[in-house]
């Protein structure tokens, strides 16, 4: 066995020629020997390309220099629910998982609560320095290793790409002017994020176009005037049929446009006070019945955040959405998350309102630190604290739809979490919606513990063991199906066990 | 009361503490009425696009975009980038006059393929400290219609894997691991690095979590303890199957607990036993209706799939490394049971595709099988030249061979029942020069099979594929991980296997292509 071997490898070594062992290290200026290219390089973009080194790790906005800079964010759960057959049959055990559970919380509609994690993965990158920068983020609702089929809505690829200008140098006051394709979100309830609900409480504007922000400041007063234009990159093709890979399009949705003016006014970075005004509208002839098809949706908004050290930080805000013939607006505006008009139209107006109605809107949230209400400045996060939040959203609908005309929908919640040691905390949270307050048997309540591990304080990633347990009224239903539409008859978890995890940098 | 004087008190003793430190460092100033992530740049009206549309965690853990402390993280980038073409010489089917020459491409094969083909990248971003590490991979491949004639949606771009891990500081000689988030991990392949000729024989996907510990137990044996739970969603039956979806077959969501322990001694002796039960168990009834028995709404029972492997390696230096994994599954009613295993024999996915392809679909999902898969890996030159040290930096021949024979030892499937097959495959590497090689790969298929004839009638006969491949790879350097392949594969059949004329398989094919790991 071994001479065959040996004979083998020397017939192996006769095939390697002799310059194998010939070969000289390159030799400093060896880059001259570089093949000549006769076309465009491969890699060459179809604009001019960036310089080819580019430092990482200094924030674009500090530097003279372009850098390249990249910050990130993921929530990534496993939720499962329990249900207890009532009717096993041979074989069958009484209790069965769903992943996802079936319950009452998809992100479009009202009775979205936020309780449950759900999955989210974005990447940000940006190109620039303190005066020009280009942010691309990707992003996904899904992780397809873990799915059992690749869902192309789910992977949203390119969610936002955008230049930032910042021209304060120009303009001798803090100017900032965005082009590009972006979301921007009014009304965020939280101090850093949009708050217990994920829900703008004004609205959220999807568009390519651009936005400018002017800061002027007097003292401890600085005012802040935004605006912005812009409308969606398409809209669906007449005749395109409905189907999942499209995110079940609407054809007799037109171009939709929006511009947006916003002026606020903060006082020592402690209150700040804005105001809103949105219009998207479309007026469009490319549809079915060659009709023009022309629809608005005005929204008009206040709202004001006290961040006051010890106080905790208090949002309260309301807004008031006016639509007319709002079903041919596309998604450039979202309210309370419902996508353009469609959505108002399916969540709130009513089929029979020819997307014609009102809806006014108020929240509020507030956080509070005990451990910072009772020392202050000393308390910089790296000691135990309890931290607790009140939340709130409603509703009042006024729609050409009776069965929608007069409904008020409400939501608010509680949620207390101590923050024991470095690493353990343990958290509390009660939910409670109504879909329709007249009626109880449209509202649900959720209550959910939480084990919170952490690596340090206020370390930015954070692993929850969390219980959540529904309690319904007879007749909130559970959407299945695909697209997903409540379905009667069929019974909601009751219980929900969720691993999750998130982390960002 | 108790508790918020006892909290208070806790509170005030640290906050006091803590100040009262030399280091202590001064009060942070007041937060910006609106944060812009990694832009302290004129402050806007609304939220930033870069803030994610999430709720924040709850309580103490600050929301994306906030103030916190530096830390000495480290940003890294890998991956992989490939560019593969294949091209199969086809011949003529029956129903065609005339006898030109045909291309495919894909080409038209069956059984294992020598080289992955397809062009496409994946690139992972890591984001770490010493104790957390984030990782997301954004994977594309060539979907475009300027490449294939059509959009082919599933390719991406995606994000594949994304997790948090943490490693603790070591608790004497224990040490943790905990991963959460969206991946698979791959168990019991016999191959010294990875996954071996024929991979692993247990994969487990989904949102999940994963603890790790190890113990020292003496001084060079180390025990390896591992638990892992993890969910797959469902398929909607109505989810529409065509290649923007990737195929799917409508399934229930499946839940997975996998245990694992492991002990290995002075690094050459490895024992590892690998356990993990998939269970679908859900009351939506997609797959109750049978449709042999129209009329009649059955209620499926809840399944199963159990797996039970035991991997061993060896490493006997100079010789190589061997690896023998013996694996047994077990199957109740497991067509409910969806792909949470992700890779069993023959990276079949799932209790339904392990039931098709080797339990037989009339079984029902009952049954067992069992395998073994064997690996063996050496280097020519590193046995020629012990016991001088080879540090694979020269002319070399290496060398995989693997084996993998199985059993479906119990069906209810009378066509299936006490059948059985093999995988026999090997790997030759003659690296000639620092930038030159020459590649060898043999790869079989052989088992007991059935299929149903266009009358309907049920014909048995074995299945067989074999194909060798011959190949030039140019790289970098003699343990580059670039490389840019040119390859001949000549793949043969059994008239079981190559059973249509009138879609016969391609038996040439030639494959041009280059990758680079980094």
């Amino acid at each position: 066995m071994r001479r065959g071997l040996l004979g083998w490898s020397f017939l192996c070594a006769l095939a390697a020629p002799v310059p194998a062992l010939a070969q000289s290290p390159a030799e400093p200026g060896a880059g001259d020997g570089q093949v000549p290219r006769l076309g465009l390089d491969i890699g060459e973009p179809g604009v001019q390309s960036a310089p080819s080194a580019v430092p990482f790790g200094v924030a674009p906005a500090t530097s003279k220099d372009s850098v390249l800079d990249f910050h990130g964010y993921v929530l990534l759960p496993l939720n499962m629910g329990l249900l207890r057959r009532t009717d096993p049959a041979a074989g069958q055990d009484g209790t069965v998982f769903h992943t996802p559970p079936l319950v009452p919380q998809n992100f479009r509609r009202f009775q979205f609560t936020g309780a449950l994690p759900t999955p989210w993965v974005q990447l940000d990158l940006t190109y620039g320095n303190s005066t020009v920068a280009a942010t691309v983020i990707f992003a996904a609702t899904a992780a397809t290793e873990a799915e059992a089929f690749y869902d192309p809505i789910r992977q949203l690829g390119v969610n936002d790409a955008f230049v930032t200008m910042n021209l304060s140098d120009k303009l001798n006051i803090p100017f900032q002017l965005r082009a590009g394709a972006m979301k921007h979100r009014y009304g965020a309830m939280g101090a850093f994020d949009a708050g217990r609900y994920a829900t703008p409480l004004i609205a959220r504007v999807n568009a390519i176009g651009e936005v400018a922000t002017a800061v002027l400041k007097r003292g401890l007063v600085t005012v802040v005037i935004e605006e912005g234009i812009g409308g969606q990159l398409g809209r669906s093709p007449t005749g395109l049929p409905s189907q999942g890979w499209n995110d079940f399009t609407d054809p007799n949705v037109g171009a939709s446009y929006v511009a947006h003016l916003h002026a606020g006014i903060n006082v020592a970075n402690r209150l700040q006070v804005s105001l809103h005004f949105l219009r998207a509208w479309s007026q469009d002839d490319q549809s079915l019945a060659g009709t023009l098809s022309k629809g608005h949706i005005h929204i008009f908004g206040a709202d004001a955040r006290l961040t006051w050290g010890r106080l905790g930080h208090l949002y309260v805000g309301m807004g008031q959405t006016r639509a007319s013939n709002a079903g041919v607006v596309g998604g450039v505006v979202e309210v309370l998350n419902a996508r353009g008009g469609t959505g108002l139209v399916s969540e709130y107006l009513g089929a029979n309102s020819g997307g014609n109605g009102t809806l006014t809107t108020f929240g509020a949230q507030y956080d509070l630190s005990v451990a910072r209400a009772m020392f202050g400045d000393r308390f910089r996060g790296r000691n135990p604290d309890l931290v607790l939040s009140l939340f709130s959203i409603g509703t009042k609908i006024s729609s050409d739809d009776p069965v929608q005309d007069g409904l008020l929908k409400l939501k608010g919640g509680a949620e207390v979490t101590y923050t024991a040691m470095s690493w353990l905390g343990v958290s509390g949270r009660l939910d409670h919606v109504r879909l329709d307050n007249d009626f109880n048997r449209r509202a649900f309540t959720i209550y959910t513990a939480r084990l919170l591990l952490h690596t340090n304080w206020r370390s930015r990633d954070e692993f929850s063991l969390q219980y959540s347990h529904f309690t319904y009224g007879r007749e909130v239903q559970v959407e299945s199906g695909f697209p997903p539409q409540d379905t009667p008859g069929l019974r909601p978890d009751r219980d929900v066990f969720s691993l999750s995890v998130t982390s960002w940098w | 009361m108790v508790c918020a004087l006892v909290f208070a008190v806790s509170v005030a003793a640290q906050a006091q503490t803590e100040a009262q430190t030399p280091t202590a460092q001064p009060a942070e100033p007041p937060p910006e009425p609106i944060s812009l992530p990694g832009s302290p740049a004129a402050p806007g009206l609304s939220l930033s696009p870069e803030a994610p549309p999430t709720p924040p965690p709850p309580g103490a853990a600050p929301a994306f975009g906030t103030r916190s402390d530096p830390e000495a993280w480290v940003f890294r980038v890998g991956g992989r980038i490939s560019g593969f073409g294949q091209l199969g010489i086809g011949r003529t089917p029956s129903y065609a006059a005339d006898s030109g020459s045909i291309f495919h491409t894909p080409p038209r094969v069956l059984g294992k393929s020598a080289i992955y083909a397809g062009p496409g990248a994946t690139l992972n971003f890591q984001y770490a400290n010493q104790t957390v590490t984030t990782f997301v991979s954004l994977e594309a491949s060539s979907a475009a219609t300027e490449w294939r004639g059509y959009q082919a949606g599933s390719l991406g771009p995606r994000i594949r894997t994304a997790y948090v891990a943490v490693s603790p500081a070591p608790i004497a000689d224990l040490r943790l691991r905990i991963q959460v988030g969206a991946f698979s991990v791959n168990y019991g392949a016999p191959g010294p690095w990875g996954w071996g000729l024929f991979g692993p024989v247990l994969a487990v996907h989904g949102y999940g979590g994963l603890a790790t510990g190890n113990y020292e137990l003496a001084p060079n044996v180390p025990l390896n303890l591992e638990y892992g739970l993890s969910g797959v969603p469902l398929v909607d039956e109505a989810t529409p199957r065509g290649t923007y979806t990737d195929w799917p077959e409508a399934g229930i969501s499946t839940i997975v607990h996998h245990a694992h322990v492991g002990v290995s001694l002075e690094n050459r002796y490895f024992a590892k036993l690998h356990l993990a039960r998939a269970t679908g168990r859900n009351e939506r009834r997609y797959l109750d209706d049978i449709t042999a028995t129209p009329g009649v709404v059955e209620r499926r029972p809840d399944g199963r799939m159990d797996v039970a492997a035991l991997e061993t390696r060896m490493i006997a230096d100079p010789y190589g490394q061997i690896g023998i994994t013996p694996v047994y599954w077990n199957f109740k009613d497991a067509v409910s049971v969806h792909d949470g295993i992700w890779w069993a024999l023959d990276w079949t996915a799932g209790g339904r595709e392990m039931t098709n392809k080797f339990l037989g679909p009339a079984s029902g999902g009952n049954g067992q099988i069992a395998a073994v898969s064997i690996e063996y890996d050496f280097s020519l030159r590193r046995i020629l030249l012990a016991p001088a040290p080879f540090d694979g930096n020269g002319q070399d021949l290496r060398v995989a061979l693997a084996f993998e024979p199985y059993w479906t030892l119990k069906s209810a499937d009378p066509n299936y029942n006490q059948t059985s097959g093999y995988f026999v495959g090997a790997s030759l590497e003659h690296v000639i020069l620092p930038w030159l090689s020459t590649t060898y790969y043999l790869f079989g298929e052989s088992r007991d099979a059935a299929t149903v004839d266009t009358a309907g009638n049920a014909q048995r006969g074995r299945w067989v594929t074999f194909s060798g491949t011959v190949g030039l790879a140019l790289h970098s350097s003699w343990q580059s991980q670039d490389r840019i392949v040119l390859a001949y594969s000549r793949y043969f059949y059994s008239r079981f296997t190559d059973n249509n004329p009138a879609l016969p398989l391609d038996r040439d094919v030639f494959t041009l292509g280059g990758s680079v790991a980094f």
